[in-house]
């Protein structure tokens, strides 16, 4: 298994990636509970587990296609009753273009 | 009162729902500020338990007429605020019910309360929820267990005889043993996921908690079956009260030679002696079962459950609902909005799951756990030719003191030792309670086939007949 350093930069790195604004005492504490959790992991390169598939779900489901047709459903306004902001109808969110 | 009991006497004229509820309501009034099981009140509840007056005036059969029910607090309710235990939806208010909570209502049952979890159902005591700790009612210096703690509790205290939890890695059955109760979860897609807020979706189910198995399975069928709105649900009949009339003669149960090898405490140790003693004298037979693959369950149960969790909480970024915490730009919004909203246990594993699936580790974790996986249904799959159920603990010690775990994360998920490979492998599993140590209640847990679940209420009912209740009984 490929082992990993995790260092302060990795943190730093994964926090941008999981968008979580971390404080530098935060940071610095995930880093030892990380490695110590990933050490933990490394255990799993015991196991052969070589010819096996990759089990993604516990069960095999198939797709379950349904007739296209129109049913009841949450109205407008129940649907926007939980949006931070709503405008003209429609949930308002922050701007994301410049 | 148990449910049965009160739907009887309902159904008889003797007590009418709106007094069932209020007993409920003032007993959760008198234990609520020692135990802190519950995060809301649904306000309606003595209102919905004189609708099911009127609906048994009418002749509808509901089978379970004027029942008090708490939720754990991730299953969406229509118009009752759900948390799931987190700042993040402190203030959420579902526009829909889920599945479970529309079936609950269809069968006369009242949710009274909304019960406490630990944030995002992810923890082994309760203490991880933005709300404050509950307290374990055998012993208020302890933990009730987790993620369903808040159900665990309420059940053991006698708020209410039902309530559901959620099981994504033990989150039923080790609370259920830490506060002796029975706690089921049923194999992945018995029951319906919709409308319940997802934590690792290929590990999550919804599970049932009560203090007999009578009840148990009172509860497990009005619960289960397929759902238009969960795809994953599976067209299969409950039949968890019918299963009742059946015999254990001529079962056998597998003795997890590798569950029963590391530390278990001596209270554990005994239960799982006398339930063997007990079952044996009912004509169950005995075999052991190895399962070499055990010891490497909960390394692959962390890296899936995070995985699967740093992409399902990606939804919460201040966009749409839930909290926001405006910043200069929407990525500052979304950093601070999560950085608020989430408490440590939830970022931790936000991160770990982002590691494990990061460009250049994907392969040597994710896809290792996903292989190890795969190898652990193949053990479970040989040892279920040589027995119908299999035994193991269902936790290896008994309630543990508050802020014993909370400061090394690993101890925490050490909790979940027993319960994890059986949501790896997507089976059905109960805790049964079977014993002591002191003064704190000890649960076995009973493994079954895929789409067997109904065998393990089978051999929870004799075990339960033959010991009279002996283990589940009121604590407070």
């Amino acid at each position: 298994m490929a082992r990993m350093e995790i260092t302060p930069e990795l943190v730093k790195h994964l926090s941008r990636l999981s968008r979580l604004a971390l404080t530098p005492q935060e940071e610095a504490k995930l880093e030892g509970e990380l490695r110590s959790i990933v050490g933990f992991f490394e255990k799993l390169s015991e196991l052969n587990t070589e010819g096996l598939p990759e089990m993604a779900r516990p069960v095999e489901t198939t797709n379950r296609l349904r007739a296209d047709q129109v049913r009841p459903s949450l109205t407008q306004e129940q649907a926007l009753s939980v949006a931070i902001e709503v405008h003209e109808g429609q949930f308002k969110v922050p701007r994301v273009i410049e | 009162m148990l449910a049965h009991e009160i739907v009887k006497n309902i159904q008889s004229g003797q007590v009418s729902p709106q007094e069932v509820v209020s007993a409920s309501l003032q007993r959760i009034a008198q234990l609520e500020p020692r135990l802190h099981a519950l995060i809301r009140l649904n306000p309606q509840a003595e209102q919905e338990a004189a609708l099911v007056e009127q609906r048994l005036a009418r002749g509808e059969h509901l089978p379970l007429a004027g029942v008090p029910v708490v939720l754990k607090d991730n299953i969406c309710t229509q118009d009752l605020a759900t948390t799931c235990g987190s700042r993040m939806l402190a203030d959420f208010v579902p526009p829909y019910s889920a599945t479970v909570v529309e079936k609950l209502r269809q069968a006369g049952a009242v949710v009274v309360a909304k019960a406490n979890m630990d944030e995002f159902a992810m923890g082994s005591s309760t203490e991880y929820s933005a709300f404050g700790p509950t307290r374990n009612p055998w012993d208020t210096e302890r933990v009730p267990g987790g993620t369903s703690g808040g159900s665990a509790a309420a059940v053991a205290a006698g708020m209410v005889p039902l309530a559901l939890g959620t099981d994504t890695g033990g989150s039923v059955r080790q609370p259920a043993a830490l506060c002796g109760v029975y706690g089921f979860k049923p194999t992945y897609g018995r029951i319906s996921r919709y409308g319940v807020v997802a934590t690792a979706s290929s590990l999550d189910q919804v599970g049932t908690m009560a203090r007999t198995v009578q009840d148990l399975a009172l509860l497990s069928d009005v619960v289960s079956g397929y759902d238009p709105m969960d795809s994953t649900s599976l067209e299969i009949q409950a039949q968890f009260a019918a299963a009742l009339q059946a015999s254990s003669r001529g079962l056998t149960i597998g003795l997890v030679k590798e569950a029963l090898a590391v530390g278990n405490s001596p209270g554990v140790l005994e239960a799982l002696e006398r339930f063997r003693s007990v079952m044996e004298a009912q004509g169950v037979r005995f075999v052991e079962v190895s399962l070499p693959s055990l010891e490497y369950a909960l390394a692959a149960y962390y890296i899936v459950n995070t995985a699967e969790i740093s992409s399902n909480l990606a939804r919460y970024d201040g966009t749409l609902y839930g909290l926001r915490v405006p910043g200069e730009d929407s990525t500052t919004t979304m950093m601070q909005s999560r950085e608020h909203g989430f408490g440590p246990e939830v970022q931790r594993r936000i991160l770990m799951g982002t590691f494990v699936l990061s460009s250049g580790y994907y392969e040597a974790y994710y896809g290792k756990a996903l292989r190890a996986r795969a190898r652990i249904k193949a053990d479970f799959d040989r040892a279920f030719s040589q027995a119908d159920l299999l035994l193991t603990p269902t936790s290896p010690f008994p309630a543990f003191r508050l802020g014993e775990k909370t400061t090394d994360p690993l101890s925490m998920y050490l909790a979940d030792i027993d319960t994890v490979a059986v949501n790896l492998a997507g089976l059905p599993a109960m805790s049964i309670p079977a014993g002591f140590e002191g003064h704190l209640p000890v649960g076995v847990q009973l493994i079954g086939k895929a789409l067997h679940d109904e065998q393990i209420f089978v051999a929870a009912n004799a075990f339960e007949q033959a010991t009279e209740r002996a283990f589940a009984r009121a604590a407070i």
